[in-house]
């Protein structure tokens, strides 16, 4: 079970660093496919550095809260948000170049539903902080 | 009627834009790790790490470029690398950047 967890993980990380590979698998797609992946590819890179963007925001700008290393949690949560956006775009780009090949359903996925939900609540964990600490 | 969008000739021109939209997105965020280094810590270790982290984003800028090139040519290629290559240069200044607000 761990050993087959193993080779999945690392085939999967293989697949990343050397996407030649891809090349091997089913037939060569419409052109137009492979960018439009590409280019969601590209937006999820840019939602990561708007991610980053905000914990570096925080960190520079926010003056201290009440509360002490709350704005720091706050921006290093945000800032690994984004390093994991980023990850996760890598492999949802090689997952969804493999279906387009092999003409399959694209994957599918819950990181977009649970980025939405993270980002709103914390959103609102961050309005509550804010309005407290300036009250007191 | 086919929308403009969807033509197979403006493909090409539309990733070229995706890839310079991002150039700008990761240059921003090396200017907002700069502005954050000098008002958090100056101090010589982070100044050397700052110099590394402009160097890898002066990378990711450069893989980008390649690509944006790529996008005018008869044969378009895959990805390739240069898409991990990307993800690896965001991580790398997420790492630096969090290691300086949990220091500083």
């Amino acid at each position: 079970m761990t050993l087959r967890l193993n080779h999945h993980v690392f085939g999967t990380i293989r697949q990343w660093f050397d996407p030649g590979r891809l090349d091997e698998v089913g037939a060569t797609p419409d052109y137009r496919f492979s960018l439009a992946n590409e280019r969601t590819f590209l937006a999820w890179i840019r939602t990561g550095l708007a991610l980053l963007g905000g914990g570096l925001g925080v960190a520079a700008f926010v003056p201290p809260l009440r509360w002490a290393h709350v704005r720091e949690g706050i921006a290093v949560a945000l800032i690994v948000l984004g390093a994991a956006v980023a990850i996760r775009a890598v492999d949802h780009w090689a997952r969804c170049e493999r279906a387009i090949r092999l003409g399959q359903p694209l994957p599918r996925s819950r990181f977009p539903a649970i980025l939405a939900l993270a980002i709103a609540a914390g959103a609102v964990v961050v309005l509550v902080l804010v309005l407290v600490s300036s009250r007191s | 009627v086919t929308p403009e969008s969807q033509l197979p000739e403006s493909q090409p021109q539309r990733t070229r834009f995706a890839w310079r939209r991002t150039q700008l997105a990761l240059g921003a965020a090396a200017l907002l790790t700069v502005v954050m280094v000098v008002r958090r810590d100056s101090s010589p270790v982070a100044l050397a790490g700052l110099l590394v982290i402009v160097a890898v984003v002066g990378l990711g800028l450069l893989l980008a470029g390649q690509r944006v090139a790529a996008m005018a040519r008869p044969e378009i290629r895959p990805l390739g690398r240069a898409g991990v290559g990307l993800a690896l240069v965001v991580v790398a200044i997420a790492v630096f950047s969090a290691a300086i607000v949990v220091i500083s």
